[in-house]
């Protein structure tokens, strides 16, 4: 029994560490965000071709905790559940499916409790979305195929690593913000009322991680309750993305309000991938279809 | 990464699982007395003459000194045979002991720990006071140096089983002339002496378990002092991490017993859609407690020492166990106003759950500990 990641983990992990701390840093996320540029398609490429190397679902669920942590570009994600260039989409109800991210690459598209990989639209309308930084279109897919239910557990958890990496990347901006700026003679970070909120924040991480952790291992070893398990990461690092986005706004105060400040793009990366998991109930959904292993 | 456990664990598991099943003790009697008392040692000594007691303790005093995976083991079969863990026990086993095999000398431990595991002696804490809380540090119970001996005057508060105690772990202060946090002595003090007067406490949970206690130059030989003198503040320390995360490792597994149950009374009653959500997220709660449990023992057994991290899984605990009470108490409607006075009912458990952010230091203290210690946020 133990849950930390072990050598295999950390050898994934360290394969992307260097592409995530170049390109992927808080002050890039501000200038993109201030000038509209995406991330560049050779960074993107060098990320994927990283990343898709953790093939294992523990190794590649704690990569997708590093992705989610630094905001690497969602397609990724998308990537290491295709196993090649893809988007993300799920259904919608009058327009056929919204597709998050390149249209012109293979789509993992999310259906209730399966995962399929379809073929590129064959035609799109580009939507604005409320992440500035993701394209979002609504598209009609075909050649639908469903992946088996392991690898559909495995992109789950991928998603569920994601979210809980937002929430630690929420509260790393949100704790080194309150740690400089200076309000009343003094860093806003000694209040208790700040301090409570981003003590909250690391509750939330950690639970997230800890549950996370807990759901890869769990479908790695193919155990009974993998579903209940990966559905619980999943609705505990959904409610930590969301919540610790919204307190890094608070706390970053009118900054937090302005385009260039990442922390809007934690809440709406958070409730993107959220919704990939067919939102809050689908994964109640999945909670409530069994009980874990007493 | 794994959640298998090694066939040696398992096998562990299973004897105590079967163990358990024929010697598990009764419920205790709800008074505090001899009878409590009687029960609670009784059970200690069972545990100690079948090998499952002190299981990560070193064994030169009586332990296993096998793994904390076997401790959480231990934690979590007990558990599941429903056995309660509340009793006058904890503070011997889970409090005291640790501190003294962490800071006392040869002699203290050799005079002290066996008889805790052989269900010889019981233990109770005296660290609060009326005017020393989450402000611990400022407490004012004077111990005065006589001889050979310290003569304690002051009042404790909250102490657990002091009725039924026959030591206790204590702060005192030996130099009030000292920034606060010096001038604390940690000793043991005899319960069975004149000068102590008890002066039980009834709970909203309408037991008397708490006590405020009085002393009256109450005279401690120096040889019971742990540490040494004015040194006390670290000696406390040197547990506090211990109180925050390990010794509820078991908790996970009952709070887990305690959803499923409301899942059964919900089916029973036509609960509606929202009830429903919320049975679905009390479930991922527990789940994640259950993972934050697991992960900060892989991390013990990489480092060796709690960290700050318990008052992570302390703060969750918190939360988690008040959200999953007052669901069960909603979902038994009018039920849920009738007191049972068991403490494995839901309505029990709902009442009893309002002390989960409060002892063992407040959760508006163990933020602070988190973002202080944890996050660096400047004091």
């Amino acid at each position: 029994m133990d849950l930390l990641p072990g050598p295999a983990e950390d050898r994934a992990v360290a394969r992307i560490r260097p592409l995530v701390d170049a390109h992927l840093g808080m002050d890039a996320w501000s200038g993109r965000l201030r000038t509209g540029e995406p991330v560049p398609a050779t960074v993107v490429a060098q990320l994927t071709s990283a990343a898709c190397r953790a093939d294992g679902v523990t190794e590649a669920t704690v990569v997708a905790v590093v992705l989610g942590r630094a905001l690497a570009p969602l397609e990724v994600l998308a990537a290491m559940v295709a196993r090649g260039r893809a988007a993300f989409a799920v259904p919608h109800p009058t327009a056929g499916y919204t597709v998050f991210g390149p249209l012109d690459a293979a789509v993992v598209v999310w259906v209730g409790d399966d995962v399929a990989v379809a073929a590129a639209p064959l035609t799109a309308h580009s939507r604005d979305g409320i992440d500035p930084t993701t394209p979002m279109a609504h598209a009609v897919l075909t050649d639908r195929r469903t992946l088996d239910p392991s690898a559909s557990a495995r992109a789950r958890s991928l998603a569920a690593g994601y979210l809980a990496g937002l929430a630690r990347g929420a509260q790393d901006l949100a704790v080194e913000y309150a740690k400089t700026r200076v309000q009343f003679d003094r860093p806003i970070g000694s209040n208790q009322a700040v301090k409570h909120a981003l003590a909250d924040c690391a509750t939330r991480s950690e639970a997230a991680w800890a549950t996370v952790l807990y759901g890869a291992t769990a479908s790695a070893e193919a155990r009974p309750d993998r579903d209940f398990w990966v559905a619980a990461a999943a609705g505990t690092a959904a409610d930590a993305a969301d919540a610790n986005a919204r307190t890094a706004i608070q706390v970053h105060g009118g900054r937090g309000y302005t385009i260039e400040c990442p922390a809007h793009l934690f809440l709406a990366r958070a409730r993107l991938v959220t919704q990939l998991l067919g939102g809050s109930p689908g994964i109640r959904r999945r909670l409530l279809a069994r009980a874990p292993e007493a | 990464m794994e959640l298998a456990y090694s066939p040696d664990d398992d096998a562990f598991r299973e004897d105590l699982r079967a163990w358990l099943a024929e010697h598990a003790p009764p419920p205790p009697p709800s008074a505090v007395g001899p009878a409590l008392r009687a029960r609670d040692l009784a059970w200690q000594r069972a545990l100690h003459e079948a090998g499952y007691a002190g299981i990560s303790w070193p064994r030169e005093y009586g332990g296993r000194g096998l793994t904390l995976t076997r401790q959480m083991i231990w934690y979590e079969e007990t558990a599941r045979a429903g056995i309660s863990h509340v009793n006058s026990l904890f503070v011997g086993v889970s409090h005291a002991g640790p501190t003294l095999i962490a800071c006392g000398t040869d002699e203290q431990k050799a005079r002290w720990l066996p008889p805790i595991l052989r269900g010889e002696a019981i233990w109770c804490q005296g660290f609060s006071e009326p005017d020393a809380g989450s402000d611990l540090a400022s407490l004012r119970t004077t111990a005065e140096r006589d001889g050979d001996d310290l003569v304690v005057n002051g009042v404790k508060l909250w102490t657990s089983y002091a009725q039924i105690a026959d030591h206790q772990e204590m702060l005192v202060r030996t130099d009030p002339d000292v920034p606060k946090h010096r001038g604390i002595t940690w000793l043991v003090c005899d319960m069975h002496q004149p000068g102590i007067e008890i002066r039980p406490i009834r709970t909203l949970v309408r037991e008397t378990h708490f006590c405020e206690v009085h002393y009256h130059d109450v005279r401690v030989p120096m040889r019971n002092v742990v540490g040494e003198i004015d040194d006390g503040w670290r000696v406390a320390r040197a547990t506090l991490a211990y109180e925050h995360g390990i010794a509820n490792l078991g908790q996970q597994i009952r709070m887990s017993r305690t959803v499923e149950r409301i899942v059964e009374a919900a089916q029973r009653r036509d609960c509606g859609e929202a009830t429903w959500a919320r049975i679905a997220d009390a479930r991922a709660e527990v789940a994640s407690l259950r993972a934050m449990t697991t992960l900060m023992v892989s991390r013990i057994a990489r480092q060796d020492l709690p960290g700050p991290e318990g008052s992570l899984v302390k703060l969750r605990y918190g939360e988690v166990s008040q959200r999953i009470h007052a669901l069960g108490v909603d979902v038994l409607g009018v039920d849920g106003l009738e007191f049972v006075p068991d403490d494995q009912a839901l309505v029990y458990g709902y009442l009893a759950s309002l002390a989960a952010t409060i002892g063992g230091g407040t959760a508006e203290i163990q933020r602070d500990i988190v973002a202080e210690r944890l996050l660096g946020l400047p004091r």
